[in-house]
């Protein structure tokens, strides 16, 4: 399965349009921009690699810990640029991010109110365009977001992989932490409907440190702050590190429980194929987001539990290549078992668009391409501005 | 005036249910055997528990009138919902950990069985999670007995009396039979209904000035019991629970949590933080 990419032009089909989109969300208006090209050249690189080798896991990695990491510069300095600091002044809209969503649309259902302080349209990151693209996301990837898009999982993939095994296991917990999310998930949402706001971005969210959170000025906020360092300190770096899993997404994101709930809309899934599976459960330890158990293996169910993100690792790790992306329409049961039924093409028109129609490949390009969409803005500011503090250091 | 207090009511209900619901679905969604009667009667007690708590408020500030507003403050109104949230809080997180103490006990006399071969499955009944365990068949053996009305305590409906298989709580120690009494399923819809009454959310602060602006106890407890009228229709889904929670058994585990994880949300952050911190 690594090596048949080599030969196939298929490959660079999808790299050539891959770097059509680049061009078109990069590029496009920034050909004088030096981090643009930087950025273009190394999402161009990344993704050819990426259909090159097949070995999709590794370079969604190193995407995503750059989008990460970047993201937070980008909007760090931004923040500091329009407030003069990361805090949020009293009588300030704030950017909202995805994590939100699902926080407001029960009380936006029951009262027609937005619980949170964010700004309607004419903002990067205002209510409407978050649920439009969350929306399109969620159609086409489902939870692949977490997988491919999320930039803040990049934090703990990228910590994750900092230790050479795992000093924690949670394999005998894994339907434990999956219950776990979806309480907390439940939790959110009732209480932010009690309380008509958005409880998590108030005393739990994680990632307050690494891109804007309320003055300390009194004890209440000091709470809240040392809620949150305990937070990104324990369930983004240590517990990731400790388990080798994204713990927080796995166990704590009520965006990752409402969008495996959600993840039923999408058109693709992973197929485990029973037939070919020997069932090493190597996929098992190798799942970051704890959604294949052992008896997803030995009880020969055909498909992860419901927290999968497509992240691919267990694609990467497989040694009999029984796991792959498949069409959700091609998934069907039969005596209990998912299982593909795709028919073969009789002629070489037919073969050539069935390549092209390879969900593999075009589940591949489509999460790279959100992801791209979402970054383009951000990873090229954010070398604008590291390039700042360097001129601005040396001068 | 009875119109409109219905219309309150009414007109309102949605935001009775969003304060309601953080406490009432995970505990109704959490609870195993739920039948259509059970479920029934918990939101029963449940609404009955508001209702008591509705019309003392009532009575209180409709005699004491416009004097209310004197010292009946916004900020006063933020303490009593605080306190109400810490009261709610202690219910929930008591019923919570009290069902994960059934559950050792269950699992603590499954793993323990009876010398006795000939043993019988102690039949599940209606107000309580059924031991699993396996009763000896003599009745004189005294280490299973004590097991058994251990389990039987600590699972026993608050408002019931013992199971009709136990021998009564004589062995174990008092505060055993208070907790399982406080812990029980009617007493926490009771207990979590009358708390949630004391929660002021707008349509109640707009109920509770009119009831003083009427100066007469017995109107202005009317006038709470009408809006409360008002507002049950909201409830009618929750009947819907049992259809779908028994068959669910992950459904009730997460419930569990959710009911865990609220009540200690109530009890610390929007109870006593606001209590300390705010003024």
């Amino acid at each position: 399965m690594k090596t048949k990419h080599l030969a196939q032009p298929i490959v660079f089909f999808f790299i050539a349009c891959m770097g059509i989109i680049i061009w078109f969300f990069i590029l496009s208006g920034n050909l004088n921009d030096a981090a643009s090209w930087i950025y273009a050249i190394f999402l161009f690189i990344i993704f050819s690699m990426m259909m090159y080798t097949g070995k999709y896991s590794k370079y969604r990695r190193i995407f995503q810990v750059v989008f990460a990491i970047f993201f937070a510069i980008s909007f760090i300095g931004i923040m500091i640029d329009e407030r003069g600091s990361m805090s949020i002044p009293a009588d300030a809209d704030s950017p909202m991010c995805h994590i939100v969503l699902p926080i407001l649309l029960i009380p936006y259902t029951l009262t027609k109110t937005i619980v949170f302080r964010a700004q309607i349209i004419n903002y990067f990151a205002s209510v409407v365009s978050m649920f439009l693209i969350w929306f399109l996301a969620t159609l086409v990837i489902g939870r692949g977001w977490c997988g491919w898009v999320c930039f803040y999982g990049g934090w703990e993939d990228g910590v994750s992989r900092l230790a050479r095994k795992p000093r924690i296991s949670l394999l005998s917990h894994n339907r434990e932490i999956r219950s776990f999310q979806y309480a907390f998930f439940a939790f959110i949402i009732l209480v932010s409907v009690a309380a008509m706001s958005s409880v998590y971005c108030e005393w739990f969210c994680p990632f307050k440190i690494i891109t804007e959170f309320e003055p300390i000025t009194d004890p209440r906020s000091l709470m809240e702050g040392t809620i949150f360092i305990s937070a990104f300190v324990g369930l983004v770096l240590v517990m990731p590190f400790l388990t080798k899993k994204r713990f927080q997404c796995s166990a704590f994101c009520p965006f990752g429980a409402f969008q495996s709930l959600a993840d039923n809309l999408s058109l693709y899934h992973i197929r485990f194929d029973t037939n070919k599976c020997r069932g090493c459960l190597q996929c098992v330890a190798a799942c970051p987001f704890c959604a294949i158990d052992p008896e997803t293996i030995t009880e020969k169910r055909g498909k992860p539990e419901s927290t999968c993100a497509k992240c691919g690792e267990c694609i990467a790790v497989c040694p009999e290549n029984a796991i792959s992306y498949e069409f959700a329409f091609a998934m069907k049961k039969k005596n209990g078992k998912a299982m593909c039924s795709r028919p073969e093409p009789k002629t070489q028109a037919g073969k050539f668009v069935q390549s092209i129609l390879e969900p593999q490949y075009l589940f591949v390009f489509s999460a790279f391409t959100f992801g791209l969409i979402i970054s383009s803005r951000f990873v090229p500011d954010a070398l604008h501005r590291i390039w700042q503090l360097i001129a601005g250091g040396a001068n | 005036m009875i119109v409109e207090a219905l219309a309150l009511g009414l007109s309102t209900g949605t935001y009775c249910v969003m304060y309601c619901a953080p406490v009432l679905l995970p505990f109704l969604c959490g609870r195993e055997n739920l039948t259509h009667k059970k479920n029934l009667s918990l939101i029963g007690l449940f609404l009955s528990g508001r209702l008591i708590a509705y019309a003392a408020l009532g009575i209180i500030l409709g005699a004491m009138g416009l004097l209310v507003t004197e010292f009946f403050d916004p900020v006063m109104a933020r303490h009593l919902g605080a306190i109400a949230y810490v009261l709610c809080g202690i219910v929930l997180l008591a019923s919570g950990f009290e069902t994960r103490l059934v559950n050792h006990c269950r699992l603590a006399c499954a793993a323990k069985p009876p010398v006795d071969t000939s043993a019988k499955i102690i039949p599940q009944h209606d107000y309580g999670l059924a031991c699993a365990a396996k009763q000896p068949a003599s009745s004189n053996d005294k280490k299973g007995i004590n097991q058994s009305n251990h389990c039987d305590a600590l699972r026993s409906d608050g408002l019931h009396s013992d199971p009709p298989h136990s021998n009564g709580l004589q062995s174990d120690p008092l505060r055993v039979r208070l907790v399982s009494f406080f812990t029980g399923d009617s007493m926490v819809a009771l207990l979590s209904g009358l708390t949630v009454g004391l929660h002021i959310c707008p349509p109640f602060w707009t109920a509770l000035l009119r009831s003083v602006a009427s100066g007469n106890p017995v109107i202005g407890a009317l006038y709470f019991l009408l809006f409360y009228t008002g507002t049950l229709p909201f409830f009618l889904p929750l009947l819907g629970i049992p259809f779908f929670s028994p068959r669910l058994q992950q459904l009730r585990t997460i419930a569990r949590i959710t009911q865990i994880l609220v009540g200690s949300y109530f009890l610390l952050l929007a109870g006593i933080v606001p209590l300390i911190f705010e003024r």
